[in-house]
């Protein structure tokens, strides 16, 4: 799958301090997010990759579709979080209220996505040294959220969920229009550079 | 109604302008405005300010102790419509079960004034020209004076105006999040911010 360079890496490192220069209570959000890996992608001038990207667009197959030579990759960008204890990466998906609990659309929907995932999630730690804030990013092939079985929803509570033979579970919210939610394994991702500020 | 200073106004807007050059697209808003503000305020040395990163007291986001007194500010965005009055969204009120009484007593209870700073993207043929924001006050007596038996249906809201002419809606299918509109006679007006 398509992944930042190391100059990209340390172009949006540097951008994520710059952040914390301005802000100290919390994170970089997923929409400023997909702006700072924009402009790291663009910062890699000798690389020569094109990114398009749409603020808003919040179009369903890509947040950002970088061209390389002639092959389009195309990006989602989430924040996510890690479970440390349980190695796993915790991410929110689309809504699909509009498929009206049909879970062989849904299924359908879900299985036919083709944007790789770049995360970018964040913790907090404050020690006597101060506070610290920590990005892990990580890269997700979207193959790995695919293989889903419309028979196989089982109800948890007010959530359907299933879980796919690449151990990621899903997690089916009606209560908010149908979100879906990823519970991943780390070992199916790919760790990129993990950035601690300060 | 306690306000900022020419100087904390400076200061936020420095710091808007140094948001500006991460992000040319995005606005700062929510939990990002209020800590700007709070590090705004701040400036006052003779003043203790409260900022929780977790956020969402449930009387004010910010909290300023001075001489003894304390002012309670709500930090919003919003967004100016067409006829120039503001809108400010506020917190979503489902836990009342819809309970008309208890909701409107828990809106007429509130302590917090606010500072709203609404926002503009002024672009021309899809060429970003600046970011404007405004600093707006509204004072929180201009929000209550509601009366449970006042709210009106509509669609899937309530609808109620209350002496002020404040308009409040509270959006059912948004889990009883309440909307105000509020007429430009009530605002008092801070700086203007200009971001290119």
């Amino acid at each position: 799958m398509y992944c930042l360079t190391a100059r990209m890496e340390q172009n949006l490192e540097s951008n994520l301090r710059r952040y914390h220069d301005l802000f100290d209570g919390g994170g970089c959000k997923g929409w400023e997010l997909e702006e700072l890996i924009v402009k790291a992608i663009q910062s890699d001038t000798p690389a020569q990759h094109l990114p398009q990207w749409v603020e808003s667009g919040h179009d369903d197959k890509a947040d950002i579709v970088v061209k390389v030579k002639d092959e389009n990759h195309h990006l989602q960008i989430k924040a996510g979080q890690q479970r440390v204890p349980a190695n796993r990466l915790i991410l929110s998906g689309y809504r699909l209220g509009r498929f009206e609990a049909n879970l062989d659309k849904i299924s359908q929907y879900l299985n036919n996505t083709d944007s790789d995932i770049i995360s970018v999630s964040y913790r907090k730690i404050d020690d006597d040294k101060g506070r610290h804030h920590i990005y892990d990013l990580r890269y997700l092939p979207v193959a790995y959220l695919h293989d889903i079985h419309p028979s196989e929803w089982k109800d948890h509570g007010k959530q359907k969920v299933q879980e796919n033979e690449h151990g990621v579970e899903f997690s089916l919210r009606p209560s908010m229009s149908w979100q879906i939610w990823w519970s991943i394994p780390l070992e199916l991702t790919t760790l990129g550079r993990t950035i601690k500020i300060p | 109604m306690y306000k900022l200073t020419t100087k904390m106004e400076r200061r936020l807007e420095g710091d808007l302008h140094a948001f500006h050059k991460l992000f040319h697209e995005n606005r700062c808003r929510g939990l990002e405005l209020e800590e700007l503000v709070a590090n705004a305020l701040k400036m006052d040395k003779s003043a203790e300010v409260r900022w929780d990163t977790k956020g969402h007291d449930k009387k004010a986001d910010i909290v300023v102790l001075r001489k003894g007194e304390k002012h309670f500010i709500q930090v919003k965005s919003g967004q100016f419509n067409a006829q120039g009055d503001l809108v400010l969204s506020g917190p979503r009120l489902g836990r009342f079960g819809g309970d008309l009484v208890e909701l409107t007593k828990f809106l007429n209870d509130a302590a917090a004034n606010v500072l709203a700073i609404p926002y503009v993207k002024r672009e021309r043929e899809g060429v970003l020209i600046s970011h404007d924001y405004r600093i707006c006050y509204v004072a929180v007596e201009h929000l209550d004076s509601l009366r449970a038996k006042d709210w009106k249906p509509s669609g899937g809201s309530y609808l109620q105006i209350n002496k002020h002419k404040v308009e409040l809606r509270l959006q059912k299918s948004m889990s009883w999040q309440v909307w105000w509109k509020i007429p430009a006679a009530l605002l008092s007006r801070g700086r203007t911010m200009s971001i290119s």
